[in-house]
């Protein structure tokens, strides 16, 4: 099989990316419950990938709530939870990307 | 023990960091910011628009730049007088990154824009750095500070006088750390000694020690 290094590149990246979602919403989510934040908040947290980037994601109608409980409002203090998340989770895309990425890399160049 | 520890040493150093700015208005034209550790309440203080909060929002292992190894000196990581010949010899602290947001507070727009002027000269994007003493308070670490985050936060708020708006600047600032050698080892104390009871009759099938 014979493409392009760039090509390539991209769909191995896009590949492991994908893996992501489903682990990251997890320690998300959970991150989300261990801080207290309330249960249908926790429920519309998710991980979205759009083929480019990698981003937390919930709907529109949670917005305000969802930034007044990570910044805090008012007497109520932050209670971070979406920026820990992004401190913390560098393990769990380190291991994911590295899983998939070889694996991609075996599928891409027909090892087996 | 002298001076302040991990933590709450860099507590100290970024409100003292933030100490000293001055807004102006047609009532004052040196209204000096308060700095407060979270939201002032109520009931405790007069609030004093505009002023600033800091909160602790997270402790984060760095570790992407944890060593490994040990190092000798003579005042135990600036911990401990030194004294006479006595030379400490300890594991490398332990890497930390402290997370904090940085909230300005204010009613009018300029004094909104002139508290974001200046946080933002404090917290630069980039080389930023904060004084930190050690705890024998001999010597002053500039500590390297990142700006992570800036989010506006305005809105309106129901006060004692009705709705009013308010005017935030809300920024995320990291400040790296280390957890100093007597956090260190008391975190994570070796075994001294393990005691074994002779008198315990083993399970079946199990011989005496």
């Amino acid at each position: 099989m014979t493409t392009s290094a760039k090509s390539d590149a991209d769909a191995v990246a896009s590949d492991a990316a994908y893996y992501l979602m489903e682990p990251l919403t997890k320690v998300l989510k959970e991150m989300a419950i261990s801080a207290g934040w309330p249960t249908d908040i926790v429920e519309s947290l998710y991980i979205d990938f759009d083929g480019e980037r990698i981003s937390v994601a919930y709907p529109q109608n949670k917005s305000a709530e969802i930034m007044d409980l990570e910044y805090g409002r008012g007497q109520q203090l932050p209670n971070s939870v979406i920026r820990s998340f992004i401190y913390r989770s560098d393990k769990v895309v380190k291991d994911v990307m590295l899983s998939r990425t070889a694996d991609a890399l075996f599928d891409l160049e027909e090892v087996f | 023990m002298p001076g302040n520890q991990f933590i709450i040493a860099e507590d100290l150093a970024l409100k003292g960091y933030l100490q000293g700015m001055e807004v102006s208005d047609e009532k004052d034209s040196t209204r000096s910011v308060k700095v407060w550790f979270g939201y002032p309440d109520i009931e405790v203080r007069n609030q004093e628009f505009p002023f600033i909060t800091i909160d602790l929002i997270d402790v984060v292992p760095a570790n992407d730049r944890q060593h490994q190894g040990q190092f000798y000196d003579n005042d135990f990581r600036g911990t401990i007088p030194p004294t006479g010949s006595s030379v400490y010899y300890y594991d490398i602290p332990v890497a930390y990154d402290i997370v904090y947001q940085v909230t300005s507070h204010a009613r009018h727009p300029r004094q909104d824009r002139a508290l974001m002027f200046m946080l933002l000269n404090k917290f630069p994007s980039k080389f930023g750095k904060l004084p930190v003493p050690n705890q024998l308070g001999t010597e002053i670490g500039y500590r390297s500070m990142f700006l992570d985050g800036f989010t506006k936060r305005d809105g309106v708020e129901e006060d004692t006088g009705g709705l009013r708006r308010i005017l935030r600047n809300a920024l995320t600032v990291r400040v790296i750390s280390e957890m100093s050698p007597q956090e260190a080892a008391n975190a994570f104390p070796l075994v001294a000694n393990v005691l074994i009871d002779n008198n315990t009759t083993p399970p079946p099938g199990y011989t005496p020690v």
